[in-house]
């Protein structure tokens, strides 16, 4: 027996009545205020995703597209698993800034309202689909339960019920304030009922018609023909589309935005509804298909197949009920949350455009919101007349569901790309919009373009997929996207904005007025000084502080509570123009910031505490800390970690969120075990340490200080990256090792070239005459050059092998050297030498090796004499050294070049005479007999070289 | 393995699993299997959080 109208009527209103209230005493109640604040329940509101569409039109799409209908929540279940990467960074943007929807944060990014205000119109247009989609499902499950046609009247009727409960809850929650736990719990009440009421009637169903899951076995088994036809869609064109639109949908559907980050009640929400909310769009969904089988043996072959869940539940109408009071709670809590979301953009971005004196600006604005509620729900009553009948659930919420995948282009440049540009995205945003229109919206009127071919070009066999027109519309906007954004440049407030949404850490630049009198001025001129007193007055009695101030902390603190309120009101962009004077935001304003920081904490605030002005602190801090080219980790008194900063991250590839609020004995090595070690050390010395890690060598230093607290005494670790220092070091001693091989080398060819010299000379005259007298005595200094010059190469040898070169010393007479030394002078040079020899003294040393060194000596000192003039060499035993002095009577050596000439090729010969190594090579030669090479003027003029050596024992 | 590498090893196996369209017909094999495969990632996703709280 068909039910009545006002029965039915009043059941739906008592529900919506419940809600209301409850959401009255949640808001009113801290005790149960908490219900909306925990993850559990913001998953559950999340759920406002599944909408009479869930509920009544899952069931035609099973019953037209198989198992395709899952691709709705399955894309959901995808874009969940993406929460780390996407869901995260955009809640953390919009905490940040205080965005209100996905028009601000576009509009923040690209600086821009015009473009909120396209991102505005183009989501109402694509929204009011889909609640025509609501108020259709409830007015026709209405129809059929009181047994007669849809007519507009009973559309009339629950579209105004619906309207009623969304303008009563919206007005009271659309005052511009976020995280509303009476909102957000009413959503999860209503969440859990809707779930109750399609897991009853459907356990109904599955009991009462199929007799049990054994039951439905059964009956599938005997006609294999349901289930082909249930799994064989999901191969075809549209599967990937389909998640694709979902996954967009999932967090960029306004009332899921809206739900999903303005509501978000803290940073453990969003790993909750990581696996909640896909489990609880599972199992909501598990009914469908169970109804769908059931529908179509029991339904009558006329009835629109999103009618079949009703159609199944014919023999137990309380069921019937159940299933229409969960549609209502659906649709009541999509159209209250779309309309709040859709109105506070509007207000935002088209009402100060199209008329308001900005003296009402604020004053209009809580008129204008609620409004705004009223009429996005009217235009969605207006479409549901309006639409041709046949269309069905799905057909109207998928167009909604393509709309906002048009946003995902300008997000990613939001998230992930720096370069994209204001440009692009209009263009992009554009050219989406029309897209949407033509391939999208206007079918829904019955105007539908042929482009089966265009799409066979692109490789779609069926043209009346939804894929084909999602895909080509969706790339056709990243085209234009792309391609503008490359061939446009940025103005400095998006590069500005760019950089701000890319890492928030690196926020926002507070640029305070520089007094209550001069933020009032500002505030007054654009929205009149009675309204720019209220509202700061409000700010000061929500930041608690006096007001008006003079005080620089309480107004630091006042500006950032007055920006929050009015970016939540009116829209980041204008909230930012009017209390700061609409200058761009500036990251490298950073003496004010400096100062800032510097006030607060003079003033004792604990930025890490505090909560209004303390977002200045923690901003300038978190600056600071990115900034640092050193790596930073603070630990509490729990030894839990609090700072992580980049340069840490960057060494230990590890993120702040994956450290901060850790306790140090869970970090991975080598950081547990350096801070562990530095956390038992007292003191605060500097500790170098090397770590191999899984194959990875880590060379750190580090260095620790105790830092002080109200709760006790923490620590604060400075770590150094020495692993690209010693790689430096490595390389330069490399080099530095090539150059000594290359300067001995150098050296070695230079003393060959004076043996060498001799060794042709004597064997020259020797061949003019080969029967002079003295030619055994010419041979013989041929061959004692020649081993001369082996000598050389051996040491070179022995350099060049890198070990200590452990010379064969011997006994070496000096004077027989000394002598030996100025005959092969003489043969090179010519010239005098005067030789003054002292007692014959020993020491331990190589012939060749001292003879190269007096040798060298006596060239120089015979190129460095005047013709004629003598050069002197000289021996002389004193304790237990001997002395060798070589004089000539040049010039001298400069004094300021005098501690030079040991250095490796420094001459003060002319060029192309000497190499600049004869000196440095007798120097190192004689340190390696233990003794010295010096030098010293000689009182009347010309040089004179030391050469002292230790004298053994005959 | 790190956090990042973890999820991005589930995201590359969810997605292929999903949209891969021979890797469809693995769990289109029954009726009930596409519930089956769903539940299966909503548990790992589950076991991942209860691995990170736990750590």
């Amino acid at each position: 027996m068909p039910l009545s109208d006002s029965i039915l009527f009043v059941v739906s209103a008592a529900l919506l009545g419940i809600y209301a209230l409850g959401s009255e005493l949640i808001e009113r109640s801290p005790r149960w205020g908490r219900l909306g604040r925990n993850p559990v329940s913001y998953s559950l509101a999340l759920g406002v995703y599944a909408t009479t569409w869930t509920l009544f039109g899952s069931v035609g799409f099973a019953k037209s597209n198989g198992y395709e209908f899952l691709a709705i929540y399955v894309g959901v279940t995808l874009s969940c698993v993406a929460i780390p990467f996407l869901w995260q960074p955009l809640a953390e943007l919009v905490d940040r800034y205080r965005l209100g929807s996905m028009a601000d944060v576009l509009a923040f990014r690209y600086q821009s309202r015009t473009l909120g205000a396209i991102v505005t119109v183009f989501m109402v247009a694509g929204l009011l689909p889909y609640i025509a989609l609501q108020l259709r499902a409830v007015a026709g499950g209405a129809a059929i339960l009181v047994g007669h046609e849809p007519s507009e009247e009973l559309g009339t009727i629950y579209a105004l019920l619906l309207s009623a409960f969304a303008v009563v809850l919206g007005v009271r929650y659309a005052d511009g304030r976020a995280h509303r736990p009476g909102l957000v719990a009413t959503l999860a009440f209503e969440s859990l009922f809707k779930l109750l009421a399609i897991v009853i009637v459907g356990g109904v169903v599955l009991f009462a018609y199929f007799g049990g899951v054994r039951g439905l076995n059964q009956y599938l088994v005997e006609r294999p023909e349901l289930v082909e036809a249930m799994t064989e869609p999901v191969m075809g064109d549209s599967w990937v589309a389909l998640i694709f639109v979902t996954f967009s949908a999932a967090f960029l559907l306004p009332r899921q935005f809206f739900v999903g980050f303005v509501q978000r009640p803290g940073p453990r929400s969003l790993p909750t509804a990581r696996y909640m909310l896909p489990l609880y769009l599972l199992v909501i969904n598990l009914p469908v298909p169970v109804l769908y089988w059931a529908g179509r043996e029991l339904a009558p072959p006329d009835m629109r197949p999103d009618a079949y869940v009703l159609a199944a539940l014919a023999s137990t109408p309380w069921a019937q009920v159940l299933a229409f009071l969960g549609a209502v709670s659906a649709a009541s809590a999509m159209i209250l949350v779309t309309s709040i979301a859709l109105s506070g953009m509007v207000s935002n971005y088209l009402v100060p455009r199209f008329g308001a004196s900005p003296e009402s600006l604020l004053g209009r604005w809580a008129v204008f919101r609620r409004g705004t509620i009223i009429g996005v729900v009217v235009a969605g009553l207006m479409l549901h007349f309006t639409l041709p009948a046949t269309r069905s659930l799905v057909d109207l919420g998928l167009a909604s569901f393509v709309a906002v995948t048009h946003l995902l282009p300008g997000l990613v440049g939001t998230l992930f790309w720096r370069r994209a540009t204001r440009s692009g995205v209009l263009a992009g945003l554009t050219v989406g919009a029309l897209s949407w229109s033509v391939l999208t919206a206007t079918p829904l009127f019955g105007i539908e373009l042929d482009l089966s071919q265009a799409y066979a070009l692109f490789g779609f066999s069926d043209a009346s997929a939804r894929g084909p027109a999602i895909w080509s519309g969706f790339a056709a906007h990243v085209l234009v996207f792309v391609a503008v954004s490359l061939m446009t440049s940025r103005t400095a407030e998006e590069r500005n904005a760019a950089e701000a949404c890319r890492e928030p850490r690196v926020t926002r630049v507070l640029q305070v007025p520089n007094s209550a009198e001069a933020l009032e001025e500002r505030l007054a001129s654009y929205v009149g000084r009675e309204m720019a007193l209220e509202e700061i007055g409000e700010a000061a009695r929500a930041a608690n502080v006096p007001w008006p101030t003079l005080d620089r902390r309480d107004l630091l603190q006042l500006v950032a509570e007055l920006e929050g309120r009015l970016s939540e009101r009116i829209g980041p962009l204008a909230a930012r123009t009017y209390v700061h004077g609409g200058r761009p935001v500036s990251v490298d304003a950073l003496a004010e910031r400096l100062r800032a920081f510097r006030e607060l904490d003079a003033m004792g605030i604990d930025p890490l505490q505090t909560s209004s002005a303390a977002h200045v602190a923690r901003r300038y801090l978190s600056q600071l800390m990115a900034g640092l080219p050193v790596g930073v980790c603070t630990i509490d008194e729990n030894e839990d970690v609090v700072i992580w900063n980049s340069e840490l991250e960057h060494m230990s590839d590890l993120s702040e969120d994956q450290t901060s609020g850790h306790p140090v004995h869970e970090l991975p090595n080598p950081w547990r075990l350096l801070f562990e070690e530095l956390a038992r050390d007292p003191s605060d010395a500097v500790v170098e340490r090397q770590y191999e890690v899984e194959s990875q060598v880590f060379e750190l230093r580090a260095q620790t200080a105790m830092l002080p607290g109200d709760g006790g005494t923490g620590r604060v670790f400075v770590v150094e990256d020495l692993s690209s220092l010693r790689e430096l070091e490595r390389h330069v001693a490399h080099k530095d090792r090539l150059s000594s091989i290359g300067t001995l080398a150098s050296g070695v060819a230079h003393e060959i070239g004076n043996p060498l010299t001799g060794i042709l000379m004597v064997a020259k005259n020797l061949a003019e005459d080969p029967q002079a007298n003295d030619a055994e005595e010419r041979l013989n200094l041929i061959v004692d050059e020649a081993r001369r010059i082996h000598g050389i190469v051996q040491g070179l040898l022995s350099f060049s092998r890198r070990a200590e070169t452990r010379l064969a010393l011997e006994d070496v007479p000096i004077n027989a050297t000394v002598r030996a030394s100025v005959e092969l002078a003489k043969l090179q040079t010519g010239g005098r030498i005067d030789l003054t020899l002292g007692p014959e003294s020993i020491t331990r040393a190589t012939s060749d090796g001292l003879t190269q060194v007096l040798v060298n000596l006596l060239n120089n000192a015979r190129q460095a004499s005047p013709e004629g003039r003598p050069v002197t060499i000289s021996t002389t035993a004193v304790g237990g050294e001997v002395r060798i002095d070589v004089e000539d009577h040049g010039d001298g050596v400069p004094a300021e070049l005098a501690d030079r000439i040991f250095e490796p090729f420094f001459t003060t010969k002319p060029q192309g005479k000497g190499t600049g190594l004869g000196l440095s090579v007798s120097r190192q030669i004689l340190r390696r007999f233990g003794g010295s090479l010096s030098y010293a003027a000689r009182g009347e003029g010309g040089s004179r070289f030391t050469v002292t050596l230790p004298s053994v024992e005959n | 393995m790190s956090d990042t590498q973890e999820r991005a090893i589930l995201l590359f196996v969810v997605i292929t699993v999903l949209l891969v369209t021979p890797m469809r017909a693995f769990w289109l094999q029954t009726w009930w299997a596409p519930f089956a495969f769903w539940l299966l990632i909503i548990l790992v996703l589950a076991l991942l959080r209860r691995s990170r709280d736990a750590a």
